[in-house]
């Protein structure tokens, strides 16, 4: 289950995307979603939706494998946004075990669900498309990080695939050994997994240790003096996308207002 | 360019208190020396000492006594830690827990960033150590350093992460390269291909090469070989005084190289007369320079018997057509094969081929994408089968012994088990008694945290936490990865009691061919996702070597796959084809050291 998740996860392409400049895909990405959640309008929302849909298509990543990789977390904002159907006032439709569906909590589930996939899809496509350690080089310059914190950011994400794993080793080892984690009350359940807990961050802490002592031995003194092998440098077709990031935002903003 | 002298390291064991309770001796009076070029061997038992001597070299520790000079600078001297870094690069034992990057060329880089080299240099170094590293000459790889450096780590097998490893190390220039067991967790030809690649680097760039293992085999490639012993230095020298009979390597815990002891045997019965003999070419062109008419011109390798599957419904398990992956991604296709009551089977294949998924379907760790497993007659993946049941019938013991030990102490880890499936406390403590006393661990350690158990210890542990579930099927992956030569038999010796005396039916994944020839008494051989090989011990290695062989003479590419497989096989038989393939007429489908060597003397002439 926890190995599904690709969220996160680099997908090795050679797409226009791919080799665009990190700082430029962090920002256009929160500009994205700071229009996301200006207003509500089926124009704004067409609008952007053709903005990802451009943006999957020129990143080469396939949409099966982002739908895959994002499914855990689709189900979970589809229920809770659905909480809307019921609890929004309006003429009401069909009531259902005491519930009253509206037409009016249809519509603001339909938007809320379409803001939250475009939100996910979108932050997801700036993982697929940059490596965690362009994505750190670019949150560094974006919000002025200091090197050692940058370089923590990227040993984290390196190390969530590992852990996940590990997490799985480890209960599968207690399975096998008559552990059960689906069976019984939550009470047990917990217990269960409190088990699991102490040797995955006993494991974790070894791990870290070893990867330290590793760093240590390639002479990582943190971030003082350190060179880079890709360097960020803007070049002709980030400048263009600035141009296009500017000219969406002033368009989003006008649609937010005008519809 | 490296000097040591006098070498001395404590560690410090302290209570909660910080009240000092025990000082352990890692290392007393050590010397050592390592001129330019030179390519040193560093062996000894888990526990020797010999991972903290690899830490003082890069000075990751520092010694508390004696003097360190390394390429002419005080190691001791606070402002030279990072040049002796940048000169001796250090390579460690897990190809997950040093790798930084996410993708090849961000971790080779790392290092030399680290240094501030310029960033057009980075690149130039980066490409030629990935091609330094063996990277892209491997195998059919024909899109070169510019492609292959975008691929992600997460994609590569266990060989091309230590490799990765490497060239992360020669990205920043060092002038001498430590290896601390690096090639422990790889797969034999991996493991082989790794320690070709550092001969390369010694002989063609110099760089120097100091090798921490207890592989017996790699200490082969040594100039030097320094032997420790409880943190002393009991025996330096070529490898013709380290091998010789008198230096007693069994009372370090270690052992003779195969070809070492299959020499031993053909010196006795006469068949060559030269003792300085440490590769298999060598002992094929010592032997054809003896006995040159017992060659002959035209001797053809024999083709392996068709194999044997022996596929019965009756049987204990039975693995029918399963088919299993992660998603979409199949690892494993059509996988069919049955093992009876009392059987030991071995299953091999190279790492990645999906040996741990394909085990792991028999106590239903795993769901299958397709077909299912039966354990004595029930459907392991049925929704009504009594799983818990099930799994206190298939012990399963995994691969890193960290992995599954969750007690405080070993009395807590082993009762786990027998808690579970809620025996009474009294009945779960006897089970854990005798679970404990099978695996041979004294009675003392009961109450021993799981923190202060050497790797060994732990090994037993997490087995005897399996044997106290009372299995009737033992599942053991990789049991002896990571032991020492006395540690790995004393862990076989007591998988052959559980199997012997107790009856249990073994099924063991191992890198350890040796270790098969002489206990398995069957092959299961995973290639490529499917099942390639169920039968006969002996049949199967060679079958593994024949078919490489074939590949080979059916294209006109020049590969050399066969000699590659060759790691797979055990000495004696690399031997016998090898004196095969020069036209003894030598019976080569054997892999008992005492029968080969009867094989060779009766085509003498």
């Amino acid at each position: 289950m926890l190995k599904d998740i690709t969220l996160g996860q680099y997908y090795s392409t050679d797409s226009l995307m791919h080799r665009l400049d990190p700082r430029l895909k962090i920002r256009a990405t929160i500009a994205y979603i700071i229009l996301l959640l200006l207003d509500r309008n089926v124009v704004l929302f067409g609008m952007l939706t053709l903005i990802f849909l451009v943006a999957v298509i020129m990143s080469k990543v396939p949409v099966g494998h982002m739908v895959k990789g994002s499914r855990s977390i689709l189900v979970v904002v589809v229920l809770c946004s659905a909480i809307n159907i019921f609890t929004t006032p309006g003429t009401g439709g069909v009531t259902l075990l005491g519930l009253t569906a509206t037409g009016a909590g249809l519509v603001k589930f339909g938007f809320v669900v379409w803001r939250m996939v475009l939100m996910i899809f979108m932050s997801s496509l700036l993982m697929y498309t940059t490596t965690p350690t362009e994505l750190t080089d670019g949150l560094e310059k974006c919000f002025h990080l200091s090197g050692n914190v940058a370089m923590g950011i990227t040993i984290a994400m390196r190390f969530l695939s590992v852990l996940s794993q590990e997490l799985d080793r480890i209960m599968k080892a207690q399975e096998a050994r008559g552990a059960s984690f689906h069976k019984g009350g939550p009470v047990k359940r917990v217990k269960a997994m409190s088990k699991v807990l102490v040797p995955l961050f006993q494991n974790s802490i070894d791990r870290a240790t070893n990867l330290g002592e590793a760093m240590d031995a390639r002479c990582y003194t943190g971030g003082k003096g350190r060179t880079k092998l890709k360097p960020l440098v803007y070049d002709g077709k980030d400048v263009i996308g600035y141009v296009v990031l500017l000219l969406v935002i002033v368009f989003g903003v006008y649609f937010a207002i005008k519809f | 360019m490296i000097k040591i002298r006098d070498l001395a390291f404590e560690y410090f064991d302290r209570d909660e208190e910080g009240n000092l309770t025990d000082m352990i001796n890692a290392i007393r009076g050590i010397n050592f020396d390592a001129r330019k070029g030179e390519f040193i061997g560093v062996c000894g038992k888990n526990g020797s000492g010999k991972s903290t001597f690899a830490r003082i070299l890069n000075r990751l520790l520092v010694p508390i006594e004696g003097a360190v000079v390394i390429g002419g600078k005080d190691a001791l001297d606070e402002d030279n830690i990072l040049d002796i870094r940048k000169a001796v690069g250090m390579v460690f034992q897990n190809p997950d827990d040093q790798l930084i990057g996410s993708v090849v060329s961000e971790d080779v880089a790392f290092g030399a960033e680290n240094l501030g080299v310029a960033q057009e240099e980075l690149w130039e170094r980066v490409i030629n150590a990935v091609e330094q590293a063996g990277l892209v000459a491997y195998g059919a790889r024909a899109d070169g350093a510019e492609k292959y450096v975008d691929r992600r780590i997460n994609e590569l097998s266990g060989g091309e992460k230590q490799k990765v490893a490497i060239a992360g190390v020669l990205a920043m220039k060092p002038q001498c390269i430590v290896l601390d067991e690096s090639t422990s967790m790889l797969d034999p030809k991996s493991r082989r291909e790794i320690i070709k690649t550092m001969k390369v680097l010694n002989e063609k760039l110099g760089i120097t090469i100091i090798m921490i293992t207890h592989m017996m085999e790699e200490l082969l490639y040594a100039d030097t070989i320094y032997l420790l012993h409880q943190g002393k230095l009991v025996a330096k020298g070529r490898r013709e005084s380290i091998f010789s009979k008198d230096s007693n390597l069994f009372d370090y815990g270690l052992d003779y190289p195969e070809i070492v002891k299959i020499r031993e045997i053909l010196l006795e019965n006469n068949v060559i007369r030269d003792k300085s003999i440490f590769t298999v070419e060598d002992m094929v062109a010592r032997i054809k320079k003896e006995h040159p008419y017992s060659f002959e011109l035209d001797v053809n390798m024999p083709a392996p018997m068709a194999e044997h599957k022996r596929i019965d419904p009756v049987n204990a398990i039975l693995v029918d057509k399963l088919t299993c992956g992660y998603g979409k991604k199949k690892v494993l296709e059509d996988i069919s094969f049955s093992v009876g009551k009392g059987e030991y089977v071995a299953v091999v294949g190279a790492t990645g081929t999906g040996k741990s998924t394909l085990l792991q379907h028999i106590p239903a760790l795993l769901k299958p994408l397709s077909g299912t497993v039966y354990v004595d007659g029930i459907d392991v993946n049925d929704r009504t089968t009594d799983i818990q049941a099930l799994r206190c019938k298939i012990g399963y013991v995994f691969q890193y012994a960290s992995q599954q030990l969750f007690g405080k102490n070993v009395y807590e880890d082993v009762v786990f088990g027998p808690r579970n499936v809620g025996v009474s406390e009294v009945e779960a403590e006897k089970r854990a008694y005798e679970a404990i006393k099978l695996v041979g661990l004294p009675d003392d350690i009961y109450d021993m945290p799981i923190n202060k158990l050497s790797g060994g210890q732990r090994k037993r542990v997490a087995l005897a936490g399996v044997l106290a579930m009372k299995p009737e099927y033992l599942i053991l992956d990789e049991p002896t990865s990571g032991l020492d030569p006395v540690g790995k038999m004393e862990m076989l010796d007591i998988i052959d009691a559980l199997h012997r005396e107790a009856g249990i039916t073994i099924i063991m994944v191992t890198h350890d061919v040796e270790a098969i020839a002489q206990r398995a008494d069957r092959l299961i051989v995973l290639d490529g996702g499917r099942l390639s090989y169920d039968g006969d011990v002996a049949m199967g290695f060679y079958k593994q070597w024949w078919d490489a062989y074939k590949r080979d003479s059916d294209t006109d590419v020049k590969t050399d796959s066969a000699d590659g497989s060759m790691a797979n096989i055990p000495v004696i038989m690399q031997l016998l084809i090898k004196l095969r393939l020069a036209g003894m007429p030598v019976d080569c489908v054997e892999m008992d050291v005492t029968k080969g060597v009867e094989n060779i003397i009766k085509c003498l002439r």
